[in-house]
């Protein structure tokens, strides 16, 4: 069955520098409704409140990064199905592979293009080839 | 994407822009004081850096996002290798970080966008 349209997306990123603009890109450029997090314990909290269609989830975060992040979510019933998207500058064929094998949906390459970020995401969402 | 988008994504560039100088020398100023026994610090320099590396490079200062991840392999190869930042490999942070100011000084030269 396809999935509902892709609606909410809970941003998962410690830097403000790129909050600001993929926060732009999702929101006023891709129609997104966009909830930011600063760090993977505050999505924690966040996410089960938001209730997001999706979590772009940065990889390399002080204190809890994304992969603990992501095995934390599955812990928690509410968000467990959760998709998640990791964002990383690091996406060599092996890290992505295993990205995918901790179950994320795909992976988004940093630097990203404020201008197709939503456009990615949906694809991904879509489950449509990118 | 409307002309107000593109102006405001033009807004969060120049904005970048002009604090970019205070962000490398932060980095430099963090690195030239680096007490290469205290692991804190170096993950600190670490993370100031990768954060640069990533954001330069979505805001268009490519060159100074690739001199920036040229400093960052050598913290994160110190970190993954030892408790400390070996001293050998002093000159090499000196020398990357010279080439990250000097590609600061390209891109503020030829203006806030571009391959610089």
């Amino acid at each position: 069955m396809p999935r509902k349209p892709l609606s909410r997306v809970l941003l998962v990123e410690d830097d403000p520098d790129v909050q600001v603009v993929a926060s732009m890109a999702l929101s006023e450029i891709g129609g997104l409704v966009v909830e930011v997090c600063g760090s993977a314990l505050e999505a924690l909290k966040t996410a089960p409140v938001f209730q997001p269609d999706l979590i772009l989830l940065d990889v390399m975060m002080p204190g809890m990064d994304g992969i603990a992040a992501l095995e934390a979510l599955r812990k928690d019933p509410r968000v467990a199905a959760t998709p998640v998207v990791f964002m990383t500058a690091r996406a060599q064929s092996h890290e992505v592979a295993r990205y995918r094998e901790l179950g994320s949906l795909g992976v988004i390459t940093k630097p990203f293009e404020p201008e197709s970020l939503a456009d990615t995401l949906r694809a991904l969402w879509e489950g449509r080839a990118l | 994407m409307t002309a107000g988008q593109r102006e405001r994504l033009e807004s969060l560039r120049r904005d970048y822009a002009r604090d970019l100088p205070k962000r490398i020398r932060a980095i430099a100023d963090a690195a030239t004081s680096l007490d290469p026994t205290d692991r804190e610090r170096l993950e600190s320099l670490h993370h100031l850096v990768h954060r640069l590396t990533g954001s330069a490079a979505i805001y268009g200062f490519t060159g100074v996002s690739r001199a920036a991840s040229a400093l960052e392999a050598l913290i994160y190869a110190a970190l993954a290798g030892t408790a400390a930042f070996p001293p050998e490999r002093g000159p090499d942070l000196a020398g990357l970080v010279a080439a990250l100011e000097s590609e600061l000084a390209a891109a503020m030269t030829s203006g806030t966008k571009g391959d610089t």
